[in-house]
């Protein structure tokens, strides 16, 4: 499946993968609203390691067998067997958090969104087509592409 | 090939998809005691605070059997298995001939022998009937007596505070929920506790009930303590329900169902997986991960269950922990970090033995919690990370250039 890769050592710690993931994951589609007013900062998917001069944008790796959907109380996390995208079904989530502990990059992180629990995680921006994250790198640190098993 | 899959949990659900992923052409049939499609467990809880709606309780959607090709029978129990003739034997009668069977049966909870303790005066906490009968009962102004504090109890709890029900809590160790958190958690978590109202008593434990008037219960407790309430849940364990396979030849019972490396029990085309299975802590994620794989080795694959450590999550009433594998050890013998901040109830603990990360416990602050738990499960010298290990930027970059390089391509 196409992944998103990170290069870290393109990667300028301007932290625009996490703007663009807000944005793309919002009702708006817009920064401005995004954050003033549906108070979505602070939700990215994408997590930003920094230990200067290095960066990183860490994400969801979409596991052959996710260990976050094999913990999943409710049954909101499912790896789609077409796609291979593991997304959380939110209306679904009740945020006890087992994903949070099972992540085995630590890619998922507790959220909240509207008063309900939203476990932020990549899906891939599987509503849109194209990772954001990815469309937005300004340096190609982001890849989203098709590689071999361990290549 | 015939799969029957005895139980509609977790583990059952998983091992249909477990099996599908090998075969597509056997006919799978799935007997469920229970008179539900199969929902997650911990989810009554929710259901009962009304945080969840009837519609929203299955693990799976309903299509989701029909895709598989797999049958359910609701409300029906297996009470005998002959293995010679690959049959199980329902309570209606009916035999189901088998190539394969998976016994996925889960547990039931254990209610110790109580002087006045009767089928009708106490309620369990484990399925989705459970809280449908104290939906009725748990109304505001009402109070509850909670039989032990580990993560049933304190989940029910939850789920009757958020209903106004008056909630005490006796435990019989000396502390909240024992097996995870070390006394210094648990003396944070009690304070909460006490902060939303409910009372707690440890190293204590029920020693009789007796039904007055009115309907309300009169408790008393083993220290001679005497209290008053109109509901008792009992909530101090599982034990597995191993019956069909007892006495039989072949088949090794020691509390749970004794499994090999492949969740073969002994007997011919017979697996296990889930609460049943002997040695296995009775948790969900570990359930999902045994069905799988119980279902890919029914199907003809190879695939090893490696046993996994314990982990939990857990939260109530606003208050978030994740434990895992021996996040409540103290003493001499551990390496033990810590960050604790009393005031916003902070505590995060790693518990690390020659060399390695063998235990962790977070409240209230989550951070990368499944990165401790790969290194955990991973046996990583930690020793070179001691320094980062609760930094708040540790993350994979923290980590030897060799191992995030290779994360970052999985």
């Amino acid at each position: 499946m196409k992944k998103v890769y990170a290069r870290p050592l393109w990667c300028m710690n301007c932290h625009l993968c996490e703007v663009n993931c807000i944005v793309a994951h919002s009702r708006s589609r817009d920064l401005f609203r995004a954050y003033k007013r549906e108070n979505l900062r602070g939700t990215a998917r994408v997590i930003v390691e920094e230990r200067l001069p290095l960066s990183v944008a860490v994400q969801c790796r979409h596991c052959d067998d996710p260990a976050c959907v094999a913990g999943c109380i409710s049954g909101a996390m499912v790896k789609d067997p077409a796609t291979g995208i593991v997304y959380c079904q939110e209306d679904k989530c009740v945020g006890c958090w087992t994903c949070v502990a099972a992540c085995p990059y630590g890619a998922i992180q507790p959220g909240e969104k509207n008063g309900r629990p939203l476990p932020l995680k990549c899906d891939l921006c599987r509503e849109t087509g194209e990772p954001a994250c990815v469309a937005g790198c300004p340096n190609r640190a982001l890849v989203w592409e098709e590689r071999r098993a361990g290549a | 090939m015939k799969y029957v899959l005895i139980g509609n949990s977790v583990a059952a659900v998983n091992a249909v998809a477990g099996i599908r992923e090998y075969d597509n052409e056997g006919s799978i049939t799935i007997v469920a005691a229970e008179n539900h499609y199969a929902y997650g467990r911990p989810l009554i809880s929710y259901w009962l605070e009304g945080r969840v709606p009837n519609a929203a309780m299955p693990y799976r959607p309903q299509e989701f059997y029909a895709q598989n090709n797999a049958s359910v029978l609701l409300g029906r129990r297996a009470i005998k298995l002959d293995p010679v003739a690959r049959e199980v034997s329902l309570d209606d009668g009916t035999g189901l001939p088998y190539d394969r069977l998976l016994v996925a049966t889960g547990g039931r909870p254990f209610v110790p022998p109580i002087k006045g303790l009767t089928p009708d005066n106490y309620f369990t906490f484990v399925n989705y009937d459970d809280v449908r009968r104290l939906e009725a009962v748990a109304t505001p102004g009402r109070e509850a007596v909670i039989l032990g504090a580990g993560p049933t109890g304190l989940k029910a709890m939850e789920s009757l505070v958020q209903r106004g029900v008056q909630v005490t809590l006796a435990e019989l160790a000396d502390r909240i929920w024992a097996p995870a958190l070390d006394p210094e958690a648990a003396a944070l978590v009690a304070g909460f506790l006490q902060d939303q109202g409910v009372k707690l008593y440890l190293n204590d434990t029920l020693a009789s009930v007796r039904g007055m008037a009115g309907g309300r219960l009169e408790l008393q407790l083993q220290s001679g303590r005497e209290m008053t309430a109109d509901i008792l849940v009992i909530a101090i364990g599982v034990r597995p329900n191993v019956e069909l396979l007892e006495g039989l030849p072949g088949v090794t019972i020691n509390r749970g169902i004794m499994v090999g490396p492949d969740l073969s029990t002994g007997l011919p085309g017979v697996y296990a997986a889930g609460d049943v299975v002997a040695g296995n802590p009775p948790l969900l994620p570990h359930a999902a991960i045994q069905g799988k794989i119980a279902g890919r080795n029914m199907a003809g694959a190879s695939e090893t269950y490696q046993p996994l450590s314990p982990y939990n999550a857990l939260g109530f009433l606003g208050l978030h922990i994740i434990s895992m594998g021996n996040s409540a050890a103290t003493g001499d013998e551990y390496d033990i970090l810590k960050e604790i901040d009393p005031v916003t109830r902070i505590y995060r603990k790693l518990v690390i033995k020659d060399k390695h990360l063998v235990g962790a416990l977070f409240l209230n602050k989550l951070d990368r919690a499944g990165l401790y738990r790969r290194l955990l499960e991973e046996g990583t010298d930690v020793t070179p990370l001691q320094d980062e290990l609760l930094q708040p930027h540790f993350g994979l970059l923290s980590l030897p250039e060799e191992v995030w390089q290779q994360w970052l391509v999985e």
